[in-house]
């Protein structure tokens, strides 16, 4: 709540009244106790007044900031993306997008957490391969992970960081097989965030 | 934004003449048109005139910030540490627990909890794991001579290889270990990764 200190001078001085020295004192012991007794309130600085020069470098020390003083709440929330898989499989020999894996996100330069995990609810979520079966993690049109799959797989296993300077990207995941075999997902989600 | 805020007395009183009432009026409004109505400005204090002694211990309480307004930008680089890449590990078969080369990253931490594991290499390249998961293969990992888990060694992806751990502020060298009775474990194009959670 912000708080206001009003100076009020007692006296008004008027034409052909010779001022009395008490009466002069007293105004100028208005400003003085406002100055010094009262102190100034919010209205009496300009908004935008206390500029960073007017900080002494390391003002705002850990020392004024109570311990754990500083909630989640308070932090730019995390951003993360995630995207969903109900039921996907391929044989394709080429690298072929999962339907629906695919998130954007922008991000200020740190590193990104990309991985997947089991999509919520109680059912199974797994991924089935073979030895001739991959999955890629793609930003835009680059793969920076490429994971060979055993035959059965947990989704949380598969996680990797990315470093893209800061921007909007968009990332997705995509499989391959030798043309043969069969790489499957079930109940899959994607998911991006920046560390 | 910078703002400045300038008090202009009206009157200046000349010496052998009897101010004038009006005058001396106008000055004093002068003073309360700046203290109540404009306020005082930037030039009005001097440069870091607001030290952290002005500030009572403790002040900068939760709800003096911004909610959400802590962005990324504002907060202190991520304290991530990456090994190099290594394009492949085979432990052969031992009974004794031997080092998995290329799996060690140091990393100085401020107290929070670390996360340490393997990722795979950045790029194209296939990564992957091979072992098999019995009662005499495992993957262990370690903060110094510190055992912190032990993973099944098995077929999977790389970055399955992972732990969190919660040690006091300090310089600590993370590594894995690795027994192979029966059968090698063999990493693919790996490296591995400690950061402390912010």
């Amino acid at each position: 709540m912000p708080t206001s200190s009003t100076l009020t001078i007692p006296n008004t001085f008027v034409a052909r009244t010779p001022a009395e020295s008490a009466e002069m004192n007293a105004n100028f012991a208005a400003v003085a106790t406002l100055i010094n007794t009262t102190g100034l309130g919010s209205n009496n600085i300009k908004d935008g007044t206390v500029t960073a020069d007017l900080l002494e470098a390391g003002t705002i020390a850990g020392s004024v900031i109570p311990d754990a003083g500083i909630t989640r709440g308070k932090l730019a929330a995390l951003g993360q993306q995630s995207a969903s898989v109900a039921s996907f499989s391929t044989t394709s020999g080429s690298a072929t997008d999962v339907t629906g894996l695919s998130v954007s996100l922008t991000t200020t330069g740190r590193a990104v957490f990309v991985g997947l995990q089991a999509s919520s609810g109680s059912s199974e979520s797994v991924i089935t391969g073979t030895a001739n079966t991959n999955i890629l993690f793609v930003r835009g049109s680059t793969t920076f992970a490429n994971f060979a799959t055993p035959t059965v797989s947990s989704p949380g296993g598969y996680a990797t960081h990315d470093a893209p300077a800061a921007g909007t990207y968009t990332y997705k995941v995509q499989v391959q097989s030798d043309g043969a075999d069969t790489i499957a997902f079930t109940r899959v989600t994607l998911i991006a965030y920046e560390l | 934004m910078s703002t400045s805020s300038t008090l202009a007395v009206e009157y200046e009183f000349q010496p052998a003449r009897t101010p004038r009432s009006a005058e001396v009026n106008a000055n004093f409004a002068a003073i309360i048109e700046l203290i109540n109505t404009t306020g005082l400005g930037t030039n009005n204090f001097k440069l870091a005139t607001f030290t952290s002694a002005k500030l009572t211990a403790g002040c900068a309480v939760d709800s003096k910030f911004q909610d959400l307004g802590i962005t990324k930008a504002k907060q202190e680089a991520l304290n991530i540490i990456y090994g190099s890449d290594q394009a492949s590990y085979d432990s052969g078969t031992s009974a004794s627990l031997a080092d998995i080369t290329g799996s060690s990253v140091t990393i100085t931490t401020t107290g929070r909890p670390v996360v340490y594991g393997l990722l795979p290499i950045n790029g194209s390249s296939q990564s992957e794991m091979t072992g098999v998961d019995t009662s005499n293969n495992f993957v262990r990992f370690c903060r110094d001579a510190t055992v912190l888990g032990q993973a099944a060694n098995y077929t999977g992806p790389i970055s399955s290889l992972r732990i969190v751990d919660h040690p006091a502020a300090g310089t600590y060298t993370y590594n894995m270990k690795v027994t192979t009775t029966f059968t090698a474990l063999v990493l693919t194009n790996f490296r591995p990764f400690a950061y402390e959670i912010f």
